[in-house]
């Protein structure tokens, strides 16, 4: 009898002619080496200005965490009106895909070539017919499924960032899972593409939803933008002037890759424009980066009021290790500076349960003006002296909720290779362990005392001792 | 360093995007995962004695790439806060080709579908399918059975069984806890 691993190396080998006509097409050699290309020119740049892509990273990630506007950013918003006609209404007595949705890395995004669609509906009731292989969902051929997309808004926060919201409602009788795309592209005087960006995709399993999208936009020309690698806006291929606005704005309800429907241009006036200047944005980044010192200057404060020593709790090189590997970006690329490691005030406790295994509980914020993405931390290790050692990386943990105690169960591992740095100590040896997560501050004017960070939002490094750990 | 790219595409491409399309489940995002690996390993200059290290570094670093992009959306998403354990938005193409396999690939969940290469091809064991992806190890013993369970049918194996493994030994000592 067939073992599985013989099967599946049998499945894989029988692929590998088809893929080695795409990977090693022209084509796509090509855009590969195009590709290594500009990042190598992109390291050179960032290399000689890391300390100001770390901050526009922090900067930028956290306002992506927002889901509002840059208050804090000196420019006032442009906003972009939204559309006041009535929702947009597809009545839909069954559901089919669309033939070939459109994805943002398919040629007709391609830099250079005229944005293909019209604004509307892309799809029409007409188009929509029951899929077959879906016939165990609450959908019958009979049933009625009212699918509508209310125009949302589009507010250019800043020069260089875009927030969308459209909203996707549809209802069933029974929960059916649904989820949504959104790309957006800028088009020249000509209506070519001159850049594009995906927004991430909301996603839930209900009976009814209404899905706001939100993304930034950085006017990388022509690079798909990377939501943590904002230093893309260091590239000497930054945009400036005047250019056209186009979304596109996909829904699938069970099958994630394909999608039931389609809009273009939903909530934009006809003829949306953006206006970049790329000389503004190294006034924001200066910005960011003294608001960035500020903070840092606040935690250290904090932390020598605490009585916790400096050199062990906010060495540069800490924050950039684990930042870097966590975020799997090249040392260089993260520089130093930026991030502030400060002591979290959450009614928390960690315990080391075994070499490899952290357990962290801690009270369930709801309300509170930072969100805590407790599921991923690390460990890092110190010596006596309070140089780094190494640092583990935690993984997505096992997470239980009771009674609004959040506990956290997560194993360790060696970071990546590429990290160059090791995981849990194996030299014996007595060291400092203090588990650090990422904590985004975005609340306004009500942060609570042990968080002295600036109005606006932020992100910092968060650390909890964990007491000493010896390799005998 | 161009030399050996060069010979790299010639040697390895089409292992490399099947390794790529059995990470991702798509062809077209399994070529990006190709291309991404060999951006990030030749970006900067390395002592690469030969096609088959190059190979093997660019596979390794598909692979990080692969599960530390599946760890940074979960974690994006939950910043959504409208996910209700819906299946992951996979941004791979549509079902590539027609056959039971493709299909099934395609539509495993993105981290099962993960944990199923690193185990079944790559050979890991659980424990350090559990170490790469981050997960707990019941968690990964959990993702194997699932990927077997709705690949088996499809790749023509009845009965898809895993042989149980060995805990490993602990031999350090921790002091200290809670804050």
């Amino acid at each position: 009898m067939t073992r599985f691993d013989e099967a599946l190396r049998d499945f894989a080998a029988a692929n590998e002619d088809s893929m080695r006509a795409r990977v090693g097409s022209d084509a796509s050699h090509e855009l590969t080496l195009h590709q290594l290309g500009k990042a190598r020119k992109r390291r050179a740049a960032v290399q000689a200005t890391a300390t100001v892509a770390a901050v526009a990273i922090a900067a930028t990630g956290a306002w992506y965490l927002s889901g509002a506007p840059n208050t804090a950013d000196p420019v006032a918003p442009n906003t972009v009106a939204p559309d006041p006609e009535a929702p947009v209404a597809t009545n839909v007595d069954t559901i089919a895909y669309l033939g070939d949705p459109l994805r943002i890395d398919e040629p007709a995004f391609a830099c250079g070539v005229p944005f293909p669609l019209e604004a509307g509906v892309n799809t029409t009731a007409a188009d929509l017919v029951l899929p077959s292989v879906t016939q165990d969902l609450a959908y019958g051929a009979n049933a009625t499924a009212p699918l509508d997309l209310r125009p949302g808004g589009a507010t250019v926060a800043t020069e260089n960032s875009v927030m969308i919201e459209a909203f996707a409602r549809w209802r069933s009788d029974e929960p059916v899972s649904w989820g949504t795309s959104t790309y957006a592209v800028l088009v020249d005087g000509q209506g070519n593409v001159v850049s594009r960006s995906f927004g991430f995709y909301p996603a839930g399993q209900t009976t009814a939803g209404d899905a706001p999208m939100q993304y930034m936009f950085v006017p990388d020309s022509c690079e798909l933008s990377d939501e943590f690698i904002v230093n893309e806006s260091s590239d000497s291929d930054a945009l400036n002037g005047t250019f056209g606005v186009h979304i596109v704005t996909q829904l699938w309800l069970d099958v994630p890759s394909t999608p039931v429907a389609q809009w273009v241009d939903v909530g934009l006036p006809a003829d949306a424009q953006i206006t970049i200047d790329s000389s503004t944005l190294e006034a924001e980044l200066e910005q960011a980066h003294r608001t960035a010192d500020e903070v840092r200057a606040a935690a250290e404060a904090a932390i020598e009021r605490s009585g916790e020593s400096l050199a062990t709790v906010s060495g540069p090189a800490i924050a950039k290790w684990g930042w870097s590997c966590k975020l799997n970006l090249d040392l260089e690329e993260v520089g130093t500076g930026g991030i502030s490691a400060m002591p979290v005030d959450m009614p928390a406790a960690v315990a080391i349960l075994e070499p490899t295994k952290v357990t962290w509980t801690y009270a369930a914020s709801e309300g509170a003006p930072w969100w805590a993405p407790a599921d991923m931390f690390d460990v890092v290790y110190l010596d006596a002296n309070g140089e780094f050692v190494s640092m583990a990386q935690g993984g997505v943990g096992e997470r239980s909720e009771d009674a609004g105690t959040v506990t956290l169960s997560a194993d360790l591992r060696t970071p990546g290779p590429e990290c160059g740095i090791n995981g849990v100590p194996t030299e014996p040896g007595t060291y400092q362990a203090y588990a650090t997560t990422d904590l985004a501050y975005f609340g306004e004017g009500e942060a609570p005392a042990s968080l002295p960070v600036p109005a606006g939002f932020l992100r910092v490094l968060v650390w909890a001792p964990l007491g000493t750990y010896t390799v005998p | 360093m161009e030399q050996i790219i060069e010979d790299l595409y010639g040697a390895a491409a089409g292992r490399l995007g099947a390794y790529g399309y059995m990470l991702t489940g798509s062809q077209a995002a399994g070529e990006e995962l190709v291309q991404a690996a060999i951006v990030r390993v030749f970006v900067r200059k390395r002592h690469l004695e030969n096609v088959a290290q190059a190979e093997s570094y660019v596979r390794s670093t598909m692979r990080n790439l692969h599960i530390d992009g599946l760890r940074r959306e979960r974690s994006w998403r939950r910043v959504a806060g409208r996910q209700i354990d819906a299946p992951v938005a996979d941004s791979s193409a549509a079902l590539e080709g027609s056959d039971a396999a493709a299909r099934a690939l395609a539509q495993l969940p993105p981290r099962v579908r993960a944990a199923v290469v690193l185990r079944y091809l790559d050979g890991l064991s659980v424990r350090e399918v559990a170490d790469e992806m981050g997960i707990g190890e019941g968690t990964a013993k959990r993702y194997l059975a699932d990927g077997r369970a709705a690949l088996g049918p499809a790749l023509g194996v009845a009965d898809a069984q895993d042989p149980a493994e060995p805990e490993p030994p602990v031999n350090v000592i921790v002091n200290g806890s809670a804050s």
